[in-house]
């Protein structure tokens, strides 16, 4: 039996990968830790765990603790992340890894010399939509990929998230990394240069861009369009989207996960469609994974360096913003506006 | 009815005859002489519209015309247009107004002083989807608009005469015959021209980008956004993908999805399109002619057409030079 520690409740997807640890046998949610008592009491109640803290420190010296869950705000993974390897606990943190390069990198380097986990919540790399689109990427089903388009648009998130310190960014940090992490799974290759265009455009005005564009050039040649925009209104009938066109020498794939879905039709009159989505729970199965990784039986599909690189192509795309120019990567330090 | 003289016997000009056949039947337009280089081609498509093939251009000048629809390629608009306003022709061009700015400002001066109509072919503003989402976002059912995107994205374009697409002196890439498109609906929804361009783009059949990605920035901040390729697989659809941002709503469409009316071949041959109202050629054709009719401008400002190949241009200009490009650095 493996106890986790959920650490923080800021993140929504919290109360998913909690529920998770509820369905999967041969685990626990033996703590959970979070900085606002009346939402840590109710998740207690919901999940039922009684060992609940305010301090995160709590929850993983907890001696039937084996790993944490991180879920703290953007700007706090770090601490969490550094007492959990030094205490030898194994970690999943929620993506972005860091705001900065210096805290990804100390955290990285802890992880590696405490010997502990240190898996990156790249969620889509465990959903089998775009991990068949992989398998044909890299069996050769289009040939070498020379151009990646795609997007993860949402809607607006609350809280922290619009907090230029906690968030460490808008839209571009928040869903960019979704999807240049898949880009370099897809196709092996890192970025070279970052050109970015960003704004904050929609009502009512948030400290933090919400619409923007990346553009990326990879070392190998190939190019790269991240649309990471908060578009979507309350109206859209599902959380939003993610897509990707691949163009490659011998072919091209689309994946666009709006389209694995059931529309429900409400018989009462006030009720608008729905989409049912049919797709798998990329969320349990990047749970199950990372089970495996803590029992030693697997390497985690992404790793604090995929984290690390995901987070320095968002920075390089606010300094291109900056400037007006492309970046080029990799950057080597942070910059003194980044926190 | 309004004696149009077809130049050109390609793609465009096949669906410019067949819409002035369209026309004909109601006394609008009429398609009276047809010229091109390419005399077989001219012949056939004559014959197949019950028009009068030219030999010679002195032949087609001869004809007893009103107007001139330039359906040729790409460099030769500015000298078919100059020689049919010289004429007092009125003149329908097929985007892009022309290669250069310089050209288009010459036809654009000579329409002017001869007083006769210029009107661009872009045919976006005149497709049904587009014109009612454009109309939608001018009634404000959208709010303020934020953001626009575009894909637009086929197989090469393997049947252009000589094969002068593949040419970029010519055809200017995807950029300049395919994109432009969506640079002229979205300086037109946006209404006005955007101060900043970037391109990037991957090679796949051509010596130059096939498939391109461009952003525009516009004065409000708006952003908007084209992909335009002709690099996909041989036998796949032409796609067309539009979203419209707006601080009030969203809108949604694709091509794919819109297709009202598919037909499957054996062999896997597919057509999808909607003919859910008048197609864009039709339409475009007609407004000409109503304008000529009743001495208005045209929709498509001759202004707004060399604004469309302008931002075009500066999207060339970014995709060379590796960084964005302000408009007004575009010259020649």
């Amino acid at each position: 039996m493996i106890g986790i520690a959920l650490i923080g409740l800021d993140h929504m997807h919290a109360f998913r990968y909690a529920q998770c640890l509820l369905e999967i046998p041969n685990v626990r949610l033996a703590a959970i830790s979070d900085t606002d008592p009346a939402r840590l009491m109710e998740a207690g109640r919901r999940f039922e765990v009684e060992t609940l803290y305010t301090d995160y420190r709590a929850a993983i010296e907890r001696p039937d603790v084996q790993a944490v869950i991180v879920c703290t705000p953007n700007a706090d993974h770090t601490a969490p992340v550094l007492a959990a390897a030094q205490a030898g606990k194994h970690i999943l943190c929620e993506k972005p890894i860091a705001t900065t390069l210096t805290e990804a990198r100390a955290m990285i380097r802890a992880c590696r010399d405490h010997g502990v986990v240190l898996q990156i919540a790249f969620v889509c790399r465990y959903d089998p939509l775009y991990q068949t689109a992989r398998e044909l990427i890299v069996s050769g089903a289009i040939g070498e990929p020379l151009a990646l388009i795609g997007g993860n648009r949402g809607k607006r998130p609350p809280g922290w998230f619009l907090d230029p310190i906690q968030a460490g960014g808008g839209a571009i940090l928040d869903h960019s990394v979704h999807v240049t992490d898949l880009m370099r799974w897809y196709i092996g290759d890192e970025v070279a240069e970052v050109y970015a265009e960003m704004g904050t455009l929609l009502p009512p005005r948030i400290p933090v861009e919400d619409c923007g564009l990346v553009f990326l050039r990879f070392t190998r040649g190939a190019i790269g369009v991240v649309d990471p925009s908060w578009i979507y209104p309350p109206s859209f009938p599902t959380y939003g989207d993610m897509w990707l066109e691949v163009l490659g020498t011998h072919g091209a794939l689309y994946v666009d996960d709006r389209r694995h879905r059931l529309t429900l039709y409400p018989r009462d009159s006030g009720s608008t469609p729905r989409w049912i989505p049919f797709g798998a729970d990329a969320d349990r199965a990047m749970i199950e994974d990372f089970l495996r990784c803590i029992r030693g039986e697997a390497e985690p599909l992404a790793t604090g360096e995929d984290g690390l690189r995901a987070l320095e192509i968002a920075l390089a795309a606010y300094r291109s913003a900056r400037e007006g120019q492309p970046v080029r990567l990799p950057l080597e330090e942070d910059e003194k506006e980044e926190k | 009815m309004l004696r149009i003289g077809l130049i050109g016997s390609g793609y465009a000009a096949a669906h410019h005859a067949r819409a002035l056949t369209r026309l004909a039947r109601e006394g609008v337009a009429t398609l009276a002489a047809v010229y091109s280089r390419e005399i077989r081609r001219v012949e056939e498509l004559a014959r197949r519209h019950g028009a009068s093939p030219c030999p010679t251009l002195e032949a087609f000048w001869e004809a007893d015309l009103d107007a001139v629809d330039i359906c040729t390629p790409t460099p030769t608009h500015a000298f078919y247009a100059l020689e049919a306003i010289r004429r007092g022709k009125h003149v329908l061009v097929e985007k892009p107004i022309a290669r250069t700015l310089a050209e288009a400002e010459a036809m654009v001066a000579a329409a002017q002083e001869a007083g006769v109509v210029l009107m661009v072919a872009h045919e976006q503003r005149f497709e049904p989807d587009c014109r009612r989402a454009w109309e939608l976002v001018r009634a404000g059912a959208l709010g303020r608009l934020c953001m626009a995107r575009q894909v637009i994205a086929g197989p090469y374009p393997d049947w252009s005469i000589d094969n002068w697409f593949a040419d970029f002196a010519q055809s200017g890439g995807p950029l300049l015959d395919l994109a432009i498109h969506s640079l002229d609906y979205f300086n037109w929804l946006f209404d006005s021209l955007p101060f900043r361009i970037y391109a990037i783009g991957a090679r796949r059949h051509l010596p130059f980008e096939d498939h391109v990605v461009a952003v525009l920035r516009y004065p409000d901040g708006g952003l908007a956004w084209v992909e335009a390729s002709w690099a996909m697989p041989t036998g796949s659809p032409l796609i067309v993908r539009t979203e419209l941002i707006g601080t009030e709503g969203i809108l949604q469409w694709d091509s794919e999805e819109t297709a009202s009316l598919e037909v499957w071949k054996d062999g896997g041959a597919r057509q999808a399109w909607a003919p859910a109202a008048e197609d864009g050629f039709t339409a475009e054709i007609r407004h000409f002619a109503e304008c000529v009719a009743r001495g208005t401008p045209p929709q498509v400002r001759p202004e707004e057409a060399i604004g469309a190949l302008r931002t075009a241009l500066a999207a060339i200009a970014a995709l060379a030079a590796g960084h964005p490009v302000r408009l007004e650095e575009v010259s020649g």
